[in-house]
This record gives structure tokens, C-alpha cells and sequence, in this order.
């Protein structure tokens, strides 16, 4: 059951992301293409409008892809789609857990697509160079590493404090949206004070070593916490 | 053995009493309807046994259990409200229900279609609301389920429909399974029924017999419950 629920729960998703994908990645492609514009002008503008709209798009990835997951999440547990999703003969852990994934794959697969049009829209400049001399000192090859897995966790902490929010929200009989706001920001807010304060007790060369641990830890509780508090819904 | 047994069942939103301590048992084979004004407590009823509210105080058993996954697999609900994603088409939901409930008879479901004159490729969105009705009732009824619970099943359709519903309702639900059926038309069904229940304000004011109260009263069930219930 859980995998056909992540199967339509990340094709649901995908369907309203597909169309920002498509756009984006045109618009990389046709910019790459248009780089070596040499003095022709109408290349030069195309090179040019593409690169803002490019850029653009990728913005609007990366905000989109939040709030799609989110409000999809909201309205299949919460809204008129919940009377479906609830009386399904599945445990209400199941569903969370495949809501939950297809949300965080579908985070991972909008910044991976995200990070491959910026990667195109700038390898005709300094990018390339940049990215080739990074790769041949180790150093900085973890720097990046550590800097891509650092933003996949907060991404997806980002995204587990929203879940959490959402939770504890509808669990009040009134203002639920504004509880749901309130919630959702304050434990984000909270988190990254608790892993600011607490990353600086660590020595200095497992710094950040700790300090993924702790955000990766602060992940799984959450993702925990909301399976928990999930499991007694009152669709109102 | 009794199908559904509710005891003590009471729910309470904030200040507000929805239901109110009620003790029901629905036996197999019997169409009851479920009457009473707005805020009656109709719909909050029919989602407590849909798993859909945590009652405040009691308990709800099927087949003697309490309330789960296999409560699920055998109870169809069709709710007040669409609760199906807008931009699918008709094909899709119905593909979503045969992958989830292993009673759903996508034949039967198409068979129904056809005679109710939809369009398989059709998307949710571009049909009116009484098709949307008779859409959502295919759902339901196509599922070989021991308990029918609709709630407002005949809000939207036209009245040639009405009785095709009416029809359709009687031919899936005799002897094998039971229905718990809501409507403000109470005229059109109340030939249907085995068993009548009248709610207000979150407490069961009547439950008989349909035929004993007819016979009692000298009217029918309408006109019992608008003089009940007179504003």
C-alpha cells in the first residue's frame, strides 16, 4: 500500500512541478545555445532574456516545490480530499509516511533540476572553471559536498516543520490557519537557534560534521513527531 | 450478530454537543434512513463511523470489532461534499479505487457509467453538480461492502435519476449488506426503507420501524418529520 500511495502521491505532486520543469529547462538549453552569440544581436537579447528568465524559473523551483508539497499535504489530511484519503483501508502512519517521502523525493528532485539549469545557464562563464578547479582540491570538493547536503537537510527541515505545524494546528478547533502559521514558523525558527547554540560546543574540525548530525537528528524527530501526533485526525 | 453497534457515543466540538450519547445497533440487511433538520448531527454521526472524528466519550464496534483498517475495507461512504481531486478524470478515479479496495467492481462501475450516460474521459471539473452526484454514488455503490453510508445522496439529481438512484440503491443493498442513508427528500426514498431515525440536536428522537410508525401514525415518514419538526 505504501508504495502505490508514494506512486500517486508523487505523480499528484510532479503533475503541478512537470510544467516549471519543462519551462526551465528550456529556457537552460536555449541559453546554452544562444552563448556563443559572437556579434549577432538577436542572439545577444535571446542570450540575455534567457538567462534572467532562466533564473527566474529556478527561483520560482525551488518556492514552488515547497508549496506545492505543502498544500497537497494540507488538502489530502485536511481539506475535502482528506474524506478520501481517510477512509481508505489504511493505517493514517502509512499514508503519513507516503505523503511524507513523495513530498521530501519530489523537494530532492526539484532542487536537483533546479541545480542542473543553474549549472547550464552559467557553464559558459566562470561556472565551469569554478566547479573544475573546486573538483581538483579535495578541500573544497568537501566544502561543496558538505554545502549540497547541508541545503538537501534544511530543505527538507524546512519542510518537516511546515508537516509538524500543520499537525498541531488543525488539532485546535479554531484558527487553525493561523495556528498552522504560527506553529510551523516558530519550530523553524526554534530549531535553528537549538543547532546555531549547540554546533559551537563541538571542536572545530568535526564542526561541521556535528552540525549536519544534529540538523539530519533534528530531520528523523520530526518526521517522528508528526507520525506520532497524525495518528488521531478530526476532519471537522 | 449485530453489523454496527454504537454505545454511549458522544461527540463535543468546543461547547457544542453534536452527538449526544447515543446507543444504536444496525442489524444486516436493512435500509435505514437517517433524518433530521440542519445540524442535527447527521453527517458528524456518519463520520465518527467513517473514522473520520474521534468521539468524545463511547465507542463504535463493526461485526463486534472496534473500528480499523477492516472497518474500512467494508464500509462505503459517500460524504456531503466532492472530496475527489477536480482535475482527474473519471477513468482515473476509478482506477485509484480498484487499486485501493480490493471490493471495488471496476466492471460494474463502468456498466453504471454507461447506463447514466458518462463520459469515462470526462474531468471532474467540467461536470455539473448532479453529475458529480451520480459519479460519486457509482464510486460507492460499485464496491461490494457490507455497509452503505450515504449522506445526501440525491442533492443535485434530477428527478427521472432520483429514481434510477432509488433503484439502484434497493438491487445492491437487500438481504446482503446494510445502508444508512441521509436525504432532506425524504418522500422520494422513504418507500425504500426498513428502519427510520430522527435526529436533533445529537440525540435519536425516534427509531422505528418504518412500517409500524406509518401504520401508527396513519402518515408517511415526510409528513411525521415536518410536523415534528415544525419551525
Amino acid at each position: 500500500m505504501l508504495k502505490k500511495l508514494f506512486k500517486y502521491d508523487f505523480k499528484e505532486i510532479n503533475k503541478s512541478l512537470l510544467v516549471l520543469f519543462i519551462i526551465t529547462i528550456i529556457l537552460s538549453v536555449v541559453n546554452v545555445l544562444t552563448s556563443n552569440h559572437g556579434s549577432n544581436e538577436v542572439l545577444l537579447s535571446l542570450f540575455i532574456v534567457t538567462t534572467d528568465l532562466a533564473l527566474v524559473f529556478i527561483f520560482l523551483i525551488l518556492v514552488f516545490s515547497l508549496i506545492v508539497t505543502f498544500s497537497k499535504f494540507r488538502e489530502t489530511m485536511y481539506k475535502d480530499e482528506a474524506y478520501l484519503t481517510h477512509t481508505l483501508p489504511v493505517k493514517t502512519t502509512t499514508i503519513y509516511d507516503a505523503k511524507v517521502l513523495s513530498s521530501i523525493v519530489s523537494i530532492l528532485l526539484s532542487l536537483f533540476v533546479a541545480g542542473v539549469c543553474f549549472v547550464f545557464v552559467f557553464s559558459h562563464s566562470f561556472l565551469i572553471k569554478f566547479i573544475c578547479d573546486t573538483l581538483k582540491d579535495s578541500k573544497d570538493t568537501m566544502e561543496t559536498i558538505y554545502f549540497c547536503l547541508y541545503a538537501i537537510i534544511d530543505v527538507v527541515m524546512f519542510f518537516l516543520c511546515l508537516i509538524n505545524g500543520l499537525i498541531i494546528g488543525f488539532k485546535f478547533d479554531k484558527r487553525k490557519d493561523l495556528m498552522v502559521f504560527i506553529i510551523g514558523f516558530v519550530t523553524v525558527f526554534l530549531i535553528q537557534f537549538i543547532s546555531l547554540t549547540t554546533i559551537h560546543l563541538f571542536n572545530e574540525s568535526i564542526w561541521k560534521i556535528m552540525e549536519l548530525t544534529i540538523c539530519f537528528i533534528i530531520d528523523v524527530i520530526l518526521y517522528f513527531t508528526g507520525r506520532y501526533l497524525i495518528r488521531k485526525v478530526n476532519i471537522q | 450478530m449485530n453489523l454496527l453497534e454504537c454505545k454511549n457515543l458522544t461527540k463535543i466540538y468546543g461547547k457544542t454537543c453534536a452527538i449526544d450519547n447515543i446507543n444504536l445497533e444496525i442489524p444486516k440487511g436493512r435500509i435505514i434512513g437517517v433524518f433530521g433538520i440542519n445540524g442535527a448531527g447527521k453527517s458528524t454521526f456518519f463520520k465518527l463511523i467513517n473514522q473520520l472524528l474521534i468521539p468524545t466519550e463511547g465507542e463504535i464496534l463493526f461485526k463486534g470489532e472496534k473500528l480499523g483498517i477492516k472497518s474500512k475495507e467494508r464500509i462505503a461512504y459517500l460524504p456531503e461534499r466532492s472530496y475527489l481531486n477536480n482535475s482527474k478524470r473519471i477513468k482515473d478515479v476509478l482506477k485509484y479505487f480498484d487499486d485501493f479496495y480490493d471490493n471495488f467492481n471496476l466492471k460494474k462501475a463502468y456498466k453504471l457509467l454507461d447506463e447514466l450516460k458518462l463520459d469515462s474521459n470526462m474531468q471532474l471539473y467540467k461536470m455539473s453538480k448532479g453529475m458529480l452526484t451520480k459519479f460519486n454514488l457509482i464510486l460507492v455503490i460499485s464496491r461490494d461492502a457490507d455497509l452503505y453510508i450515504l449522506d445526501e445522496p440525491l442533492d443535485g439529481v434530477d428527478p427521472s435519476t432520483r429514481d434510477y438512484i432509488i433503484e439502484k440503491i434497493l438491487s445492491n443493498v437487500k438481504n446482503k449488506s446494510s445502508m444508512l442513508i441521509s436525504t432532506h427528500m425524504i418522500s422520494d426514498i422513504e418507500k425504500i426503507l426498513d428502519d427510520v431515525i430522527f435526529l436533533d440536536r445529537g440525540r435519536i428522537v425516534l427509531s422505528s420501524p418504518r412500517e409500524e410508525l406509518v401504520k401508527k401514525e396513519k402518515s408517511s415518514v415526510d409528513e411525521i418529520f415536518r410536523r415534528m419538526f415544525r419551525c
